[in-house]
Protein backbone atom coordinates (compact mmCIF):
# COMPACT_ATOMS: atom_id res chain seq x y z
CA UNK A 1 0.00 0.00 0.00
CA UNK A 2 1.49 3.41 -1.08
CA UNK A 3 1.64 5.57 2.04
CA UNK A 4 0.82 9.39 1.56
CA UNK A 5 3.70 11.55 1.93
CA UNK A 6 4.77 12.39 5.25
CA UNK A 7 2.75 15.20 7.06
CA UNK A 8 5.21 16.53 9.31
CA UNK A 9 8.33 18.62 9.39
CA UNK A 10 10.98 16.53 9.12
CA UNK A 11 13.39 18.27 11.39
CA UNK A 12 11.11 19.62 13.56
CA UNK A 13 7.87 16.89 13.51
CA UNK A 14 5.67 18.89 15.43
CA UNK A 15 4.88 21.06 12.86
CA UNK A 16 2.66 19.73 10.68
CA UNK A 17 2.77 20.55 6.93
CA UNK A 18 -1.38 20.72 6.77
CA UNK A 19 -0.55 24.44 8.67
CA UNK A 20 1.13 27.54 7.83
CA UNK A 21 3.77 29.42 10.38
CA UNK A 22 2.23 32.07 12.87
CA UNK A 23 5.47 33.53 12.97
CA UNK A 24 5.57 33.54 16.50
CA UNK A 25 7.81 30.43 17.03
CA UNK A 26 6.58 29.44 20.32
CA UNK A 27 2.99 29.80 19.26
CA UNK A 28 3.85 27.70 16.12
CA UNK A 29 4.64 24.34 18.63
CA UNK A 30 2.03 25.08 20.53
CA UNK A 31 -0.29 25.23 17.99
CA UNK A 32 1.62 22.08 15.60
CA UNK A 33 2.53 24.29 13.16
CA UNK A 34 0.58 26.97 13.29
CA UNK A 35 -2.99 28.42 11.43
CA UNK A 36 -4.79 25.61 9.36
CA UNK A 37 -3.66 25.27 5.65
CA UNK A 38 -5.97 26.13 3.47
CA UNK A 39 -8.36 27.54 5.72
CA UNK A 40 -9.78 30.27 7.81
CA UNK A 41 -9.34 31.72 10.94
CA UNK A 42 -11.01 34.35 12.49
CA UNK A 43 -9.22 35.98 14.97
CA UNK A 44 -11.35 37.94 17.82
CA UNK A 45 -9.93 40.17 20.06
CA UNK A 46 -10.13 43.99 22.24
CA UNK A 47 -9.11 47.27 20.46
CA UNK A 48 -5.89 47.68 20.29
CA UNK A 49 -2.63 47.09 18.55
CA UNK A 50 -1.66 43.33 19.40
CA UNK A 51 -4.08 41.92 16.51
CA UNK A 52 -2.62 43.63 14.29
CA UNK A 53 1.05 42.65 15.30
CA UNK A 54 -0.32 39.23 15.20
CA UNK A 55 -1.39 39.94 11.45
CA UNK A 56 2.20 41.53 10.72
CA UNK A 57 4.02 38.32 12.20
CA UNK A 58 1.78 35.89 9.92
CA UNK A 59 2.76 38.09 6.58
CA UNK A 60 5.82 38.37 7.75
CA UNK A 61 6.45 35.27 8.08
CA UNK A 62 5.50 34.18 4.17
CA UNK A 63 9.11 32.42 2.31
CA UNK A 64 9.09 34.84 -0.74
CA UNK A 65 9.85 31.83 -2.83
CA UNK A 66 6.34 29.81 -2.20
CA UNK A 67 4.29 32.00 -0.30
CA UNK A 68 2.34 35.33 -1.68
CA UNK A 69 0.21 37.37 1.05
CA UNK A 70 -2.22 39.39 0.45
CA UNK A 71 -3.39 42.22 3.15
CA UNK A 72 -7.21 43.85 2.77
CA UNK A 73 -6.83 46.78 4.22
CA UNK A 74 -9.73 48.58 5.44
CA UNK A 75 -8.90 50.65 8.27
CA UNK A 76 -5.37 52.32 7.20
CA UNK A 77 -3.46 52.70 4.17
CA UNK A 78 -0.55 50.17 3.35
CA UNK A 79 2.41 52.51 3.50
CA UNK A 80 1.05 53.49 7.53
CA UNK A 81 0.83 49.73 7.87
CA UNK A 82 4.17 48.99 6.40
CA UNK A 83 5.56 52.01 9.14
CA UNK A 84 3.61 50.36 11.99
CA UNK A 85 5.12 47.11 11.15
CA UNK A 86 8.51 47.80 10.82
CA UNK A 87 7.94 49.46 13.93
CA UNK A 88 7.91 45.95 15.43
CA UNK A 89 10.64 44.99 13.54
CA UNK A 90 8.72 43.64 10.49
CA UNK A 91 8.88 43.83 7.17
CA UNK A 92 6.10 44.24 4.80
CA UNK A 93 8.16 45.29 1.67
CA UNK A 94 8.36 42.03 -0.08
CA UNK A 95 7.34 41.36 -3.47
CA UNK A 96 5.88 38.61 -2.57
CA UNK A 97 3.25 41.16 -0.27
CA UNK A 98 -0.07 42.45 -1.91
CA UNK A 99 -2.40 44.63 -0.48
CA UNK A 100 -5.82 46.02 -1.52
CA UNK A 101 -6.26 49.35 -0.78
CA UNK A 102 -10.05 49.68 0.87
CA UNK A 103 -9.14 52.90 2.59
CA UNK A 104 -6.76 55.41 0.92
CA UNK A 105 -10.19 56.43 -1.30
CA UNK A 106 -12.53 56.78 1.38
CA UNK A 107 -10.15 60.15 2.42
CA UNK A 108 -10.48 61.43 -0.89
CA UNK A 109 -6.70 60.46 -1.65
CA UNK A 110 -5.50 60.90 -4.95
CA UNK A 111 -3.65 57.75 -6.79
CA UNK A 112 0.06 58.29 -6.10
CA UNK A 113 2.41 59.70 -8.79
CA UNK A 114 4.15 56.17 -8.78
CA UNK A 115 2.06 53.86 -8.51
CA UNK A 116 2.23 51.09 -5.65
CA UNK A 117 2.86 48.02 -7.88
CA UNK A 118 2.03 45.59 -5.33
CA UNK A 119 -1.35 47.55 -4.20
CA UNK A 120 -4.56 47.66 -6.07
CA UNK A 121 -6.78 50.66 -4.87
CA UNK A 122 -10.77 50.47 -4.54
CA UNK A 123 -13.59 52.38 -3.71
CA UNK A 124 -14.02 51.40 0.14
CA UNK A 125 -15.21 48.51 2.18
CA UNK A 126 -18.71 48.49 0.47
CA UNK A 127 -17.22 47.71 -2.60
CA UNK A 128 -17.25 44.00 -2.25
CA UNK A 129 -17.39 43.09 -5.99
CA UNK A 130 -14.57 45.16 -6.35
CA UNK A 131 -12.85 43.67 -3.67
CA UNK A 132 -13.67 40.53 -5.31
CA UNK A 133 -12.57 41.04 -8.05
CA UNK A 134 -9.27 42.37 -6.98
CA UNK A 135 -8.48 39.67 -5.07
CA UNK A 136 -9.37 37.16 -7.63
CA UNK A 137 -6.65 38.82 -9.60
CA UNK A 138 -4.15 38.19 -7.00
CA UNK A 139 -4.92 34.67 -6.64
CA UNK A 140 -4.14 33.90 -10.07
CA UNK A 141 -1.10 35.96 -9.97
CA UNK A 142 -0.44 33.57 -6.95
CA UNK A 143 -0.85 30.53 -8.81
CA UNK A 144 0.95 28.05 -7.92
CA UNK A 145 2.32 29.29 -4.26
CA UNK A 146 0.41 29.16 -0.65
CA UNK A 147 -1.49 32.04 -0.01
CA UNK A 148 -1.67 34.11 3.34
CA UNK A 149 -4.83 36.44 3.31
CA UNK A 150 -5.27 38.85 5.80
CA UNK A 151 -8.49 41.49 6.70
CA UNK A 152 -8.11 44.39 8.67
CA UNK A 153 -10.35 44.35 10.09
CA UNK A 154 -13.29 42.24 8.67
CA UNK A 155 -15.24 43.69 11.06
CA UNK A 156 -15.01 47.50 9.09
CA UNK A 157 -16.78 45.56 5.95
CA UNK A 158 -19.22 44.42 8.12
CA UNK A 159 -19.92 47.99 9.34
CA UNK A 160 -19.81 49.43 5.94
CA UNK A 161 -22.28 46.66 4.32
CA UNK A 162 -25.53 44.86 4.58
CA UNK A 163 -25.88 41.92 6.74
CA UNK A 164 -27.03 39.53 4.11
CA UNK A 165 -24.46 40.98 1.79
CA UNK A 166 -21.23 40.23 4.45
CA UNK A 167 -22.72 37.05 4.79
CA UNK A 168 -23.01 35.73 1.11
CA UNK A 169 -19.39 37.68 0.55
CA UNK A 170 -18.04 35.36 3.32
CA UNK A 171 -19.35 32.46 1.91
CA UNK A 172 -18.03 32.56 -1.02
CA UNK A 173 -14.66 34.15 -0.48
CA UNK A 174 -14.26 31.77 2.20
CA UNK A 175 -14.72 28.60 -0.43
CA UNK A 176 -12.36 30.62 -2.92
CA UNK A 177 -9.34 30.72 -0.59
CA UNK A 178 -8.88 27.42 0.49
CA UNK A 179 -9.55 26.44 -3.04
CA UNK A 180 -6.26 28.68 -3.92
CA UNK A 181 -4.55 26.82 -0.93
CA UNK A 182 -4.83 29.96 1.58
CA UNK A 183 -5.08 30.69 4.98
CA UNK A 184 -6.86 33.51 5.52
CA UNK A 185 -6.67 35.81 8.94
CA UNK A 186 -9.98 37.62 9.42
CA UNK A 187 -9.28 40.54 12.19
CA UNK A 188 -12.77 40.89 14.25
CA UNK A 189 -13.38 43.55 17.00
CA UNK A 190 -14.63 42.56 20.30
CA UNK A 191 -18.02 43.63 21.16
CA UNK A 192 -18.85 45.19 18.25
CA UNK A 193 -21.47 42.67 16.19
CA UNK A 194 -23.76 41.51 17.99
CA UNK A 195 -23.78 37.98 18.58
CA UNK A 196 -26.24 36.54 15.44
CA UNK A 197 -24.13 38.33 12.95
CA UNK A 198 -21.29 36.79 15.41
CA UNK A 199 -22.14 33.42 14.64
CA UNK A 200 -22.97 34.06 11.20
CA UNK A 201 -18.98 35.31 10.62
CA UNK A 202 -18.15 32.02 12.29
CA UNK A 203 -19.61 29.54 10.49
CA UNK A 204 -17.63 28.73 7.82
CA UNK A 205 -14.68 29.11 9.74
CA UNK A 206 -12.36 26.45 10.37
CA UNK A 207 -11.23 27.63 13.86
CA UNK A 208 -11.95 30.59 15.96
CA UNK A 209 -8.81 32.28 17.70
CA UNK A 210 -9.85 34.74 20.71
CA UNK A 211 -7.51 37.29 22.35
CA UNK A 212 -8.77 37.93 26.08
CA UNK A 213 -7.47 40.95 28.28
CA UNK A 214 -7.69 41.28 31.85
CA UNK A 215 -5.60 43.54 34.36
CA UNK A 216 -3.73 44.86 30.91
CA UNK A 217 -2.82 41.20 30.63
CA UNK A 218 -3.43 39.50 27.47
CA UNK A 219 -3.95 35.35 26.92
CA UNK A 220 -4.59 33.63 23.57
CA UNK A 221 -7.30 31.02 24.03
CA UNK A 222 -7.61 28.22 20.68
CA UNK A 223 -8.94 24.84 20.28
CA UNK A 224 -5.72 24.03 18.94
CA UNK A 225 -4.15 25.46 22.44
CA UNK A 226 -4.83 22.81 25.56
CA UNK A 227 -5.14 26.28 27.49
CA UNK A 228 -5.15 29.55 27.61
CA UNK A 229 -1.33 31.30 26.61
CA UNK A 230 -0.50 34.29 27.99
CA UNK A 231 0.86 36.52 25.42
CA UNK A 232 2.69 40.34 25.25
CA UNK A 233 3.27 43.24 23.06
CA UNK A 234 6.92 43.95 23.09
CA UNK A 235 8.88 46.57 20.50
CA UNK A 236 10.06 42.87 18.58
CA UNK A 237 6.25 41.92 18.48
CA UNK A 238 4.26 39.68 20.01
CA UNK A 239 6.28 36.80 22.44
CA UNK A 240 4.40 33.96 24.36
CA UNK A 241 4.98 34.93 28.20
CA UNK B 1 7.86 -2.12 3.91
CA UNK B 2 9.73 -5.38 3.60
CA UNK B 3 10.90 -6.60 6.71
CA UNK B 4 8.76 -4.74 9.23
CA UNK B 5 6.17 -7.01 10.07
CA UNK B 6 8.42 -10.12 10.36
CA UNK B 7 9.98 -7.91 13.24
CA UNK B 8 7.54 -6.42 14.79
CA UNK B 9 6.13 -10.71 14.32
CA UNK B 10 9.47 -11.63 16.06
CA UNK B 11 9.50 -8.84 18.90
CA UNK B 12 6.09 -10.30 19.37
CA UNK B 13 7.02 -13.79 20.39
CA UNK B 14 9.01 -12.74 22.78
CA UNK B 15 5.95 -11.47 24.52
CA UNK B 16 6.16 -7.58 23.80
CA UNK B 17 3.38 -6.11 21.02
CA UNK B 18 4.81 -2.96 18.68
CA UNK B 19 3.83 -0.88 16.50
CA UNK B 20 5.69 1.47 13.62
CA UNK B 21 3.76 4.81 13.30
CA UNK B 22 4.90 7.36 11.15
CA UNK B 23 5.93 10.30 12.64
CA UNK B 24 2.76 12.16 11.37
CA UNK B 25 1.07 9.31 13.00
CA UNK B 26 0.20 7.19 10.11
CA UNK B 27 -0.11 3.50 11.24
CA UNK B 28 2.64 1.45 9.35
CA UNK B 29 2.31 -2.16 11.07
CA UNK B 30 1.28 -3.14 13.98
CA UNK B 31 0.98 -6.42 16.09
CA UNK B 32 -1.41 -4.90 19.02
CA UNK B 33 -4.64 -3.30 18.55
CA UNK B 34 -4.17 0.85 17.53
CA UNK B 35 -6.94 2.82 16.34
CA UNK B 36 -5.75 5.49 14.43
CA UNK B 37 -6.42 7.73 16.72
CA UNK B 38 -4.42 6.29 19.53
CA UNK B 39 -1.43 6.26 16.48
CA UNK B 40 -1.51 9.67 16.36
CA UNK B 41 -1.72 10.50 20.30
CA UNK B 42 1.53 8.48 20.13
CA UNK B 43 3.16 10.68 17.72
CA UNK B 44 2.04 13.55 19.82
CA UNK B 45 3.65 12.66 22.66
CA UNK B 46 6.62 12.24 20.62
CA UNK B 47 6.63 14.65 18.84
CA UNK B 48 5.94 17.00 21.99
CA UNK B 49 9.04 15.78 23.50
CA UNK B 50 11.16 16.14 21.07
CA UNK B 51 10.35 19.70 20.28
CA UNK B 52 11.07 20.12 24.42
CA UNK B 53 14.00 19.36 24.03
CA UNK B 54 14.90 20.45 20.73
CA UNK B 55 14.87 23.89 22.94
CA UNK B 56 17.67 23.21 25.32
CA UNK B 57 19.74 21.76 22.26
CA UNK B 58 18.93 17.80 22.97
CA UNK B 59 16.53 15.11 21.35
CA UNK B 60 15.23 12.67 23.02
CA UNK B 61 16.15 8.81 22.70
CA UNK B 62 13.09 7.15 23.71
CA UNK B 63 9.93 8.54 25.21
CA UNK B 64 8.09 6.38 27.70
CA UNK B 65 3.95 6.39 28.60
CA UNK B 66 3.48 4.53 31.70
CA UNK B 67 -0.08 3.20 32.57
CA UNK B 68 -1.36 0.92 35.32
CA UNK B 69 0.22 -2.77 34.13
CA UNK B 70 1.58 -1.14 30.52
CA UNK B 71 4.30 0.60 29.07
CA UNK B 72 4.40 1.93 26.13
CA UNK B 73 8.02 2.76 25.00
CA UNK B 74 8.77 4.85 21.84
CA UNK B 75 11.79 5.24 19.81
CA UNK B 76 12.45 7.79 17.18
CA UNK B 77 13.89 5.89 14.08
CA UNK B 78 14.45 8.60 10.90
CA UNK B 79 10.91 9.70 10.03
CA UNK B 80 9.09 6.88 12.17
CA UNK B 81 8.36 5.65 15.63
CA UNK B 82 9.18 2.48 16.53
CA UNK B 83 6.78 1.13 19.52
CA UNK B 84 6.96 -1.47 21.96
CA UNK B 85 3.99 -2.41 24.52
CA UNK B 86 5.20 -4.45 27.13
CA UNK B 87 4.40 -5.23 30.63
CA UNK B 88 7.53 -5.10 32.79
CA UNK B 89 10.34 -1.98 32.48
CA UNK B 90 12.96 -5.34 32.02
CA UNK B 91 11.86 -5.55 28.81
CA UNK B 92 12.49 -1.92 27.91
CA UNK B 93 16.42 -3.26 26.15
CA UNK B 94 14.52 -5.78 23.79
CA UNK B 95 12.90 -3.12 22.43
CA UNK B 96 15.80 -0.99 22.38
CA UNK B 97 17.46 -3.79 20.52
CA UNK B 98 14.31 -3.96 17.98
CA UNK B 99 14.38 -0.46 17.38
CA UNK B 100 17.80 -1.03 16.21
CA UNK B 101 17.14 -3.45 13.46
CA UNK B 102 14.41 -1.58 12.23
CA UNK B 103 16.77 1.43 11.59
CA UNK B 104 18.07 -0.73 9.33
CA UNK B 105 14.91 -1.51 7.21
CA UNK B 106 13.16 2.10 7.14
Amino acid sequence: MELPPLGVDEEQPILKKNRLSTGIPDLDIMMEGGYPNPGNVMFVGPTGNEKAVFAFHFASAAEAKKENVIIISADTDPQSMREKSSSFGMDLNGENIFFVDCYSQTLGQKKEAEPDENCISISGPGALNDLSIALKELLTKSAGKKVRVIFISLSTFVLYNPKDSIVKFLQVIEGRLKNADATALYLVEEGVHDKQLLSLMEHGMDEKLTLSEGGGKFELIAPSLDMPVPIKLSSSGIAVV
Amino acid sequence: MEGASELLDEMSSQGITGAIIRKDGIIVHSTFSVSDSAASMLATVSNASDALLKRINDKPQETEIAFGNLIILVIPVKDYLFCGAMKSREQKQTVRQFAEKAKKLL
